[in-house]
């Protein structure tokens, strides 16, 4: 065996350094990947927090609805009808004038933070005010039994830290049954 | 002149292990501090995780309260346990984990109006909706309507800001 190939068999000097820095470079990169995935994942608080403050607010405004529902249903059902017969809309509930718009989606109490916003349910992480209004208020009425369903949704809002708007809607649905007196 | 036979090969020598562990150690190091930072912040949003679920849980319960319960407390924090025949409500400070967490629920009358359009029964055909005339009514509330705020606070481990996480809510009374 001639010394030059002798030597480049068995001359191993440095092949620890370079192992060493091969792995070094593996490490850096794995390093790199799991900061940027730990950059891009949203924190798990973020994710709660969306869904529990608005869930709690819009579900609280379709509370209210309801009762404007229990305490004045002559009045709706006379606005229901009225919008039926004269929009020519399909879905004339979502008609953003007209009485039955008065009565449920414009009316003034259900729009009342759909431009500033409500800011009392914050945190300490969070402080930025969620819009909320009524987005829908509408029988899904089965005329043959006087019995129908009342199907109210509410629409909450908040910018994200990214800016991007993070929503909810919340939707009640609930049986109702009209008693008509003869 | 001599050099090494086949059967002796030169190997590592100990200042490149050194050298080499070195390197990797200098490598581990923005691992361990990414994993530090992360654990860090994994504890701190447990501590978050659990108000969070403090205050949705204290909420729900005080949902169940028969709604002229909290009349009475109107417009006053409440910061001690509350019961009811079949319900309570642990409220006021306790400890999970190290961690005091104090909840306050408060809860508020919320007057407002309604707009309600009211027809005119002495206009327009009884039988043809579509000649309906309406007049926009409005009739003010109170006592009808209560706002629930829940805020759940704390103090972090090692740190002195306290926390704190709130809820709020609309509840109407829908008995009557």
């Amino acid at each position: 065996m001639s010394l030059h190939i002798y030597r480049k068999l068995y001359n191993r000097r440095g092949t620890a350094i370079i192992l060493a820095l091969v792995f070094g470079v593996l490490l850096l990169q794995f390093a790199i990947a799991y900061s940027g995935l730990v950059g891009k994942s949203r924190p798990q608080t973020d994710i709660i927090d969306e869904r529990v403050r608005l869930q709690y607010l819009s579900t609280g405004l379709t509370e209210i609805a309801l009762l404007k529902f229990q305490k004045f249903p002559a009045d709706f059902y006379n606005c229901w009808r009225f919008q039926a017969s004269s929009s020519a809309n399909l879905s004339f509930w979502q008609d953003p004038t007209g009485p039955l718009a008065e009565f449920s989606i414009a009316a003034p109490e259900f729009v009342e933070y759909k431009t500033n916003g409500f800011a009392a349910s914050r945190s300490s992480f969070n402080e930025r005010p969620i819009r909320l209004w009524l987005t829908e208020m509408r029988l899904m009425t089965d005329n043959r039994w006087n019995v129908e369903v009342l199907q109210i949704k509410a629409h909450a809002e908040y910018p994200g830290r990214t800016g991007k708007p993070v929503n909810i809607d919340t939707v009640r649905t609930l049986r109702t049954e009209r008693i008509t007196r003869r | 002149m001599s050099h090494p036979t086949p059967g002796c090969r030169r190997g590592v020598t100990l200042t490149e292990i050194m050298i080499a562990m070195f390197i990797i150690a200098i490598s581990f190091m923005p691992i361990m501090g990414a994993l530090g930072t992360s654990v860090k912040a994994t504890v701190k949003e447990d501590t978050v995780v659990r108000a969070m679920n403090l205050c949705q849980e204290k909420l729900n319960t005080s949902l169940q309260f028969p709604f002229a319960f909290f009349v009475p407390f109107l417009g006053t924090p409440i910061d001690a346990p509350i019961a009811t025949p079949g319900i309570s409500l642990p409220l006021g400070p306790e400890t999970i984990e190290g961690v005091t967490y104090t909840s306050v629920l408060t809860v508020t009358d919320r007057p407002g109006t309604f707009r309600v359009p009211v027809r005119n029964l002495d206009v327009g055909n009884p039988a043809d909706p579509k000649t309906w005339t309406f007049t926009n009514r409005n009739i003010a509330y109170n006592g009808l309507v209560h706002t629930y705020s829940l805020t759940v606070s704390w103090i972090n481990k090692g740190e002195t800001e306290p926390r704190f996480y709130t809820l709020v809510t609309f509840r109407a009374d829908l008995r009557s």
